[in-house]
C-alpha cells in the first residue's frame, strides 16, 4: 500500500498527463474515424466496381494488418518518401502524435466503415422506398432516412469499437508518445515496481471504458428513443 | 371497353401498355389505364396476378420493361442504360413522384422521425415548404385522418390503423394528384380495417384522384367509380363497379368474386 502512495505522488501527474493524451487520442481519432468511415462504407456499397474495388482493398488492408505494423508503418515509413519530406507537411508528418493519430483514424475508419455498412444495410427496405415514392432525390433520402436510421442502428455496436480504439492507443507508446501506457512504462522501469504501476494503468484503462460506455447509453437513449419505445 | 366515370374531367393520369418481365417471369403483358380527375379506380386480383407491380411501376419505385406513363400530361423519359431500360432524368422522376403520394402495405413510416416529422419531412425537403407552414399543413392533415394527439409519438408506438393513418397524412400532404394506395388494409387486424378505409372514403367523397389496389370489396363498389381486375398481367375485367360485379364480364372475375364472397 505504502508503495502505491508512494508511485502516485512522484508520478500522479504523469499519470493525469498521460491520460489525458489517451482521451485525446481516442476522442479524436473516434471522432475522424466515423467521418471517414461514412464514405468508406458508401464507397463499399457502390456499384461502381472500381469504387468499391479501391474502399474494400483500403477496409482489407487496415483490418488484415496489426496496428503496431500500420503505426510503425506511417512513423519510420513516411520519412522515407523525398516527396514526403520536401512538402510543406512534413513539419506535421515527423511529429509522433499526428504520425498515431493517422494510424489510428485509418485503422478505426476501416472497421467502422464496416459497422457502417451493415447499418445501412440494415435500414428496412419499405422506409427507403417511401422516402423515393414521395420524391426525395438519392442524396436526400441519404441524409434524411438512410444514414440516420444507420446511425442508430451502429450505435451499441460502434461503443465496441471506440473501447478497442481505447486499448488500441497504448501501442502510441511505441513511438516515443508519453500516453497512459507511456507514462506507465516509464513509471515502471524507474521504480522497478511494474505491478502496482501496471495495476493503476489497468484499473484507469477501466475507467475511461466505463465512461465511454456511459456517454454511448446517453446516445443510445438519445437517438434510439424510438427503439426503446417500443419495448 | 374503357369505362370513364368522369368523362369530362382533366387526365390526370395516362398508363400505356406496361409490361413488366422479371428475369424470365412476364408479370405485366401490356396493362393501360387512364385515370381523369377526381376518379377512384380499385385495382382487384389476386395474389401474383401484377397488381401491385402494376402500381409500382407507375412510380418507378419498379421500373417497367416498356411502356409509358404520363403525369398531368407529362411523359417520365425513360432510356436504355448498359441494356436495362432505366429513367433518363432522375430529377424528372423525383418531380413526378412528388406528385404521386403512395400509400403502402406495410405503412413505411420512418421509425426514426416522430408522427409530426413524418408528415413535415416530405414538404420541406422534397417540395421546399418553410418549416411553419409544413408544421401547419401536416397537423392539418394529421386532424384530417384523426390521429392529433399523437404528433410526438413515435411510429412503433401507434397502433397498426393508426400508422396507416399518419401514412395518408404523410401522403395528403404533398398535395399530390393522384394517391397510390397498395393493399392500404393488408397488414391490418380486422377491426382496424375500417377505420383506414373510413379515411379513404372521405378522400374519394373529397374528389381525390386515387388507385387502389385492394382486396376490400365493399370499398371497390362501393367507393371507387371504376374498377379493374387483373389476372396473369393482363386486365381481365374493368368497368364499373356496381355493374361489373353484379354481371361479371369474364369467367375469371366470376370465379374471384364466388370465391371472395365465400
Amino acid at each position: 500500500m505504502q508503495i502505491l502512495v508512494d508511485i502516485l505522488s512522484r508520478y500522479g501527474w504523469d499519470f493525469v498527463s498521460g491520460t489525458w493524451l489517451t482521451i485525446q487520442l481516442v476522442t479524436i481519432s473516434a471522432i475522424l474515424g466515423v467521418l471517414l468511415a461514412i464514405p468508406v462504407a458508401l464507397g463499399r456499397l457502390s456499384p461502381n466496381p472500381f469504387v468499391s474495388g479501391i474502399a474494400a482493398a483500403y477496409s482489407l488492408f487496415f483490418r488484415g494488418t496489426p496496428l503496431l505494423v500500420q503505426i510503425f508503418l506511417i512513423y519510420f515509413g513516411l520519412g522515407q518518401f523525398d516527396f514526403v519530406r520536401d512538402s510543406i507537411l512534413w513539419p506535421i508528418l515527423r511529429e509522433a502524435y499526428v504520425c498515431a493519430l493517422i494510424a489510428f483514424v485509418l485503422n478505426t475508419a476501416a472497421y467502422s466503415g464496416e459497422i457502417v455498412r451493415s447499418g445501412i444495410l440494415a435500414v428496412p427496405r419499405g422506409e427507403i422506398e417511401a422516402a423515393h415514392a414521395c420524391g426525395m432525390s438519392a442524396v436526400t433520402t441519404y441524409r434524411m432516412v438512410i444514414l440516420p436510421r444507420a446511425f442508430s442502428i451502429c450505435l451499441p455496436a460502434y461503443s465496441n469499437e471506440v473501447i478497442i480504439l481505447l486499448k488500441g492507443t497504448s501501442l502510441a507508446s511505441t513511438i516515443t508518445l508519453m500516453e497512459l501506457m507511456g507514462v506507465s512504462r516509464l513509471a515502471a522501469s524507474a521504480t522497478y515496481e511494474p505491478i502496482q504501476v501496471f495495476a493503476i494503468a489497468g484499473v484507469i484503462y477501466y475507467l475511461l471504458t466505463l465512461v465511454i460506455t456511459r456517454i454511448f447509453r446517453l446516445l443510445e437513449n438519445r437517438y434510439n428513443r424510438y427503439i426503446l419505445h417500443a419495448r | 371497353m374503357t369505362t370513364n366515370g368522369n368523362g369530362n374531367a382533366a387526365v390526370a393520369l395516362e398508363v400505356n401498355e406496361i409490361h413488366k418481365t422479371f428475369g424470365t417471369h412476364e408479370v405485366l403483358k401490356g396493362i393501360s389505364l387512364t385515370a381523369h380527375d377526381h376518379d377512384v379506380v380499385a385495382i382487384l386480383g389476386s395474389s401474383g396476378s401484377g397488381k401491385s407491380t402494376f402500381l409500382r411501376c407507375i412510380n418507378l419505385l419498379e421500373t417497367p420493361t416498356s411502356g409509358e406513363v404520363r403525369v398531368k400530361g407529362e411523359q417520365i423519359r425513360m432510356t436504355i442504360r448498359r441494356g436495362e431500360p432505366a429513367p433518363a432524368d432522375m430529377k424528372q422522376v423525383d418531380r413526378i413522384r412528388s406528385k404521386l403520394a403512395m400509400v403502402f402495405q406495410q405503412f413505411n413510416l420512418w421509425q426514426h422521425m416522430t408522427i409530426l416529422d413524418n408528415v413535415v419531412a416530405g414538404q420541406v425537403h422534397v417540395l421546399g415548404r418553410d418549416k411553419h407552414e409544413a408544421t401547419a399543413k401536416a397537423e392539418e392533415m394529421l386532424k384530417k385522418v384523426g390521429v392529433s394527439d399523437k404528433v410526438g409519438h413515435y411510429p412503433s408506438q401507434l397502433s397498426g390503423g393508426q400508422q396507416q393513418r399518419v401514412a395518408i397524412a404523410r401522403a395528403l400532404a404533398m398535395d399530390p394528384e393522384v394517391m397510390l394506395f397498395d393493399e392500404p388494409t393488408s397488414a391490418l387486424d380486422p377491426e382496424l380495417v375500417n377505420e383506414v378505409l373510413k379515411v379513404m372514403r372521405g378522400l374519394a367523397e373529397e374528389g381525390r384522384t386515387m388507385l387502389v389496389v385492394t382486396h376490400e370489396m365493399g370499398f371497390a363498389r362501393e367507393a371507387a367509380n371504376r374498377l379493374m381486375f387483373l389476372h396473369q398481367g393482363l386486365v381481365e375485367d374493368e368497368g364499373d363497379p356496381r355493374e361489373v360485379m353484379k354481371n361479371p364480364n369474364s369467367e375469371r372475375f366470376r370465379q374471384f368474386l364466388t370465391g371472395s364472397l365465400k
